[in-house]
Parts: structure tokens; C-alpha cells; sequence
């Protein structure tokens, strides 16, 4: 199959640090790339590169075909790529609904969809973004991105702060949504098993290089190589 | 009753017709391991808002030993050993975890104008340091800037701070939420190991805590209690299976 999103030999970071160092990943159209990692070794770097919000000092990343790593981050959006950031970053003085149809573009999904997603947002969607919880937030970020009817849904700890059945509801949704509807996602997760059952491929970084690629599923299985690539074990002062 | 540390009765939250906190009332005895769990947006933040004092109730009163802290101001319940830690870490990022202690403690015991001179001139409050350093797991970092630091040690200092204040209750807000899976176990282990004399409340939405953790989990759903029990009859009961742990959850 082709490669869909192709990261080539990539160095990013910010001001004069650079924290990627030679990264190279390619994702098939339909799939999902498991992002994993120690605390500090580029995960979020990465995803922010790849949405053009930080330095990028060389290499190349093309998504269909377009080359992203030309473009500002807006024109990034313009060609497909939906970000949703650790800090969520919805727009605080906007409604919910205001917050989706703001940024909606054509296509499948819509704010109706994305409420039938999260039923919790359809009964929130006239209260303001700063009166939502942290978890609403959360909800309300994915759905942001979702109604862009991007490509490449590029997610950064979507689970975090979400109740168990949400997070269940969450990846199942993830995981037909990739396969049904054409639409590759790369997500950073604190929990990999979550993350590795639903994705296609895996990488691990470890100070910005990648230091394991290959199938999911295969990674989830191998637990003890999965524990030593995350430094599963207890670290004691 | 009198082994009850912190109660709430009634307590009613409106903002406009949302009624974020609807008619909760909690008892919390000396000791307690207490999980507040329930769906997103169903009141469990602002219950600790209302119960530290960030935000006024809209009816219910909050006792804390016996005392009718209702109408106190945050500071003033912190002081009385109402202490909490935030979902988003609240830390002195210019700081190192040292310096924050030793300015948290020097505070604490009303020496906060001249904390720079009592540090290492007090062998009582610099030993305090050291154990608060080595119980979080801060004693290699003890030096580094707090901004510099993993994101499960800046977790484990928001505790750190929040034990420096020698709580009688301490509220913790998610503190697993965003740790690393190398960073976790530490964590969890540090939760387990609080003072047993403290009590604790925690808000989590990580079941291997919650469940480890707690002896007495209370679910709120739509900002009212749904129900209250002991951690084997809340995962077997159906109606919180349906509304927040769904039917994939091993716990129970």
C-alpha cells in the first residue's frame, strides 16, 4: 500500500535545540501509528513538527503527496492535518457548538456527528468553553479535530482525564473511524497497552531518535520488550 | 461522629440552571481512603472547589472537625489542614523542589518572611525537607528547576507541597493524570504510602488507582450523589458500569 503520511530523516526543535534527530516513519492511508516513550524523548515534538509548530532543521514530511514540510502550520490544515494538542487549546470564549462550527469544513463530519459521539457535548453545547471540565475539554478537542475532515488526525495524550467508558467509546470510535473512513491517525499515549490494541504500526523514541518500529500488535505482545523500551521498571533515588 | 474530620451536608452548586453540585453530602472520617469518581463534567472538581473554598456554595454547609469552615476563605482552611493538589500542576516553576519546600514549610510554620535565613539554621525544618524529598522520590532533583523536571517528578513535588502543609484532609485532584507509564509506578506507590493519620480524597480516573487505593468510593453523576460503597459493590453495580466504567473494566 502507499505510504500516506512519509517522515524522512527528520530534525526538529525548538530555537537553536533540536530534540528529533533523523526520524523516518511512513503510515498507510486508513491506519494508526502508536506514538510511545519516556517522558522528554520527542513524542509531542514530533506531533507539533508534523503540524509545523516547531523548527524544523532538516528533513521532509509528506502527506499525499504534499509536502508539509514547506508549508506554515495553517496551510498544514488547509491539506488535511488536524492537531489536537496535550493542552487541549479550545477556544475558552467560544460556545461548544461555536468551538465546531468555527473551524468545520465539508464532509462527513459534522458538529451533529461529533455530538453523537459525545452525547456529553450536545447537552454542553451552549455553555461556554471555560465552563467545561477538563475532560469536556478533552471531548471538545478531539471533536474540533474531527470536524476539520482531515487526512491526518495527529493526537497527543487523547485519553487523558476521560471517565473508562468514554475512553473505551473513544478508541472503538479511533479505530472505525481510520478503517472506515480513509482518515490515518499518528496519537502519543501514556497507555500503551490502550493505544497498541487498536493502532497498526508502533514507534518508540528514546531522545528523539526512533529505537523500535514495526507492527503493534506485535509490540503488545511482547511485553517484557515493551516494558524495557519504556523503562516500565521502578526507578528509585 | 467525632472520629469524622471532614463533612459536608446539602451542598448545592448552581451557576445559571446548571446545577454542577446538587444536594452532595459526604462524611470523611480520620484515616479515610475515599475516591470521588463519576462521568466527565459530573461535578467532581467543583465539589473540591466548594470543599477548599475556591468557589461559595450556593446552599450546604462544610464542617472540618467539628468547625463550620463554610465561609472561610481557601488560606484559612489550608491553615485549619484542608489541603488539596490541582489537576494541572500549580508549582513555583523558577523554584527548585528545595526551595519550594523549604518556602512551603517556612510558611507553615509562620516563618515565611525570612525563609532564606532559616534554611540550614533550623536542623528541625531542614530535616523536614529531607524526608518530604526522599518520601516523593525529589532527593536527586532537589536541585534541578522545577520547569526542568519530568512531568511524574512535578507530580510527586505538587504532593510533596501539598503533605509540607501538614493536611488533616488531602484532596487530590487526578494526580496520575498525564504520568508517564515509566514514571506511574512510582506515583501509585507514593499514593499507598501517605500517613495513615491523613485523611485522603482522590479523584482519579485511572481504575488501578482508584481501585488499589480506596476503601469507600462515593459516584457522582450530573453533580448529585448516585451512590456510595465499598470498592467490590461499586464495580459490580450496574448502574455504574453504565454510566463510567463501561463493560470492558476488569475491576470487580
Amino acid at each position: 500500500m502507499a505510504e500516506w503520511l512519509q517522515i524522512e530523516s527528520l530534525s526538529a526543535g525548538y530555537g537553536e535545540a533540536v530534540i528529533l534527530h533523523d526520524v523516518s516513519l511512513a503510515l498507510p492511508q486508513g491506519q494508526t501509528l502508536a506514538l510511545l516513550g519516556r517522558n522528554g524523548a520527542g513524542k509531542t515534538t514530533l506531533i507539533n513538527t508534523i503540524a509545523g509548530a516547531t523548527r524544523q532543521h532538516a528533513g521532509r514530511i509528506r502527506l499525499n503527496g504534499v509536502a508539509l514540510h514547506s508549508l506554515h502550520s495553517y496551510a498544514r490544515a488547509a491539506a488535511g492535518v488536524a492537531w489536537v494538542p496535550q493542552e487541549r487549546d479550545i477556544f475558552k470564549s467560544l460556545t461548544v457548538l461555536e468551538n465546531l462550527t468555527a473551524v468545520a469544513r465539508p464532509g462527513a463530519w459534522t458538529p451533529a456527528r461529533v455530538f453523537e459521539l459525545f452525547p456529553r457535548l450536545a447537552e454542553r453545547q451552549r455553555n461556554m468553553g471555560h465552563q467545561l471540565s477538563g475532560g469536556e475539554q478533552q471531548m471538545l478537542a478531539v471533536g474540533r479535530a474531527l470536524v476539520l475532515n482531515p487526512k491526518l488526525l495527529l493526537l497527543d495524550e487523547p485519553l487523558e482525564g476521560l471517565a473508562p467508558i468514554i475512553v473505551q467509546e473513544l478508541l472503538q470510535a479511533i479505530a472505525r473511524i481510520t478503517s472506515e473512513e480513509g482518515l490515518s491517525a499518528v496519537i502519543v499515549e501514556q497507555h500503551p497497552q490502550a493505544i497498541l490494541a487498536i493502532s497498526h504500526h508502533a514507534a518508540v523514541l528514546d531522545q528523539g531518535r526512533v529505537i523500535h518500529a514495526g507492527p503493534a500488535l506485535e509490540l503488545l505482545n511482547q511485553s517484557a520488550l515493551l516494558d524495557h523500551l519504556l523503562g516500565m521498571s521502578l526507578r528509585k533515588d | 461522629m467525632s472520629d469524622l474530620v471532614l463533612t459536608c451536608e446539602h451542598l448545592v452548586k448552581r451557576f445559571g440552571g446548571i446545577h454542577a453540585t446538587d444536594q452532595v453530602s459526604l462524611q470523611i472520617p480520620r484515616g479515610a481512603r475515599h475516591a470521588l469518581i463519576g462521568p466527565n463534567g459530573a461535578g467532581k472538581t467543583t465539589l473540591i472547589n466548594l470543599l477548599t473554598g475556591v468557589l461559595t456554595p450556593t446552599k450546604g454547609r462544610i464542617h472540618l472537625r467539628g468547625e463550620d469552615i463554610s465561609k472561610l476563605p481557601p488560606h484559612e482552611r489550608v491553615r485549619r489542614g484542608l489541603v488539596r493538589t490541582f489537576q494541572i500542576n500549580q508549582l513555583f516553576e523558577g523554584l527548585t523542589p528545595l526551595q519550594t519546600l523549604a518556602m512551603t514549610l517556612s510558611q507553615q510554620r509562620g516563618q515565611g518572611a525570612r525563609w532564606w535565613q532559616a534554611l540550614g539554621h533550623s536542623p528541625d525544618l531542614n530535616l523536614r525537607c529531607e524526608q518530604l524529598l526522599a518520601q516523593f522520590h525529589l532527593t536527586k532533583v532537589m536541585n534541578h528547576c522545577t520547569h526542568e523536571l519530568p512531568y511524574g517528578k512535578r507530580r510527586l513535588l505538587e504532593m510533596a507541597i501539598a503533605l509540607a502543609c501538614e493536611p488533616r484532609v488531602l484532596l487530590l485532584d487526578e494526580p496520575a493524570a498525564g504520568v508517564p507509564a515509566g514514571e506511574r509506578e512510582e506515583l501509585l506507590q507514593t499514593v499507598a504510602a501517605l500517613p495513615v493519620d491523613v485523611s485522603v480524597v482522590l479523584i482519579e480516573h485511572d481504575m488501578d488507582l482508584v481501585f488499589s487505593f480506596a476503601h469507600r468510593i462515593t459516584v457522582l453523576v450530573q453533580g448529585a450523589v448516585l451512590t456510595e460503597g465499598p470498592p467490590a459493590e461499586i464495580a459490580a453495580d450496574p448502574r455504574v458500569r453504565e454510566v463510567y466504567l463501561g463493560h470492558g473494566d476488569q475491576h470487580g
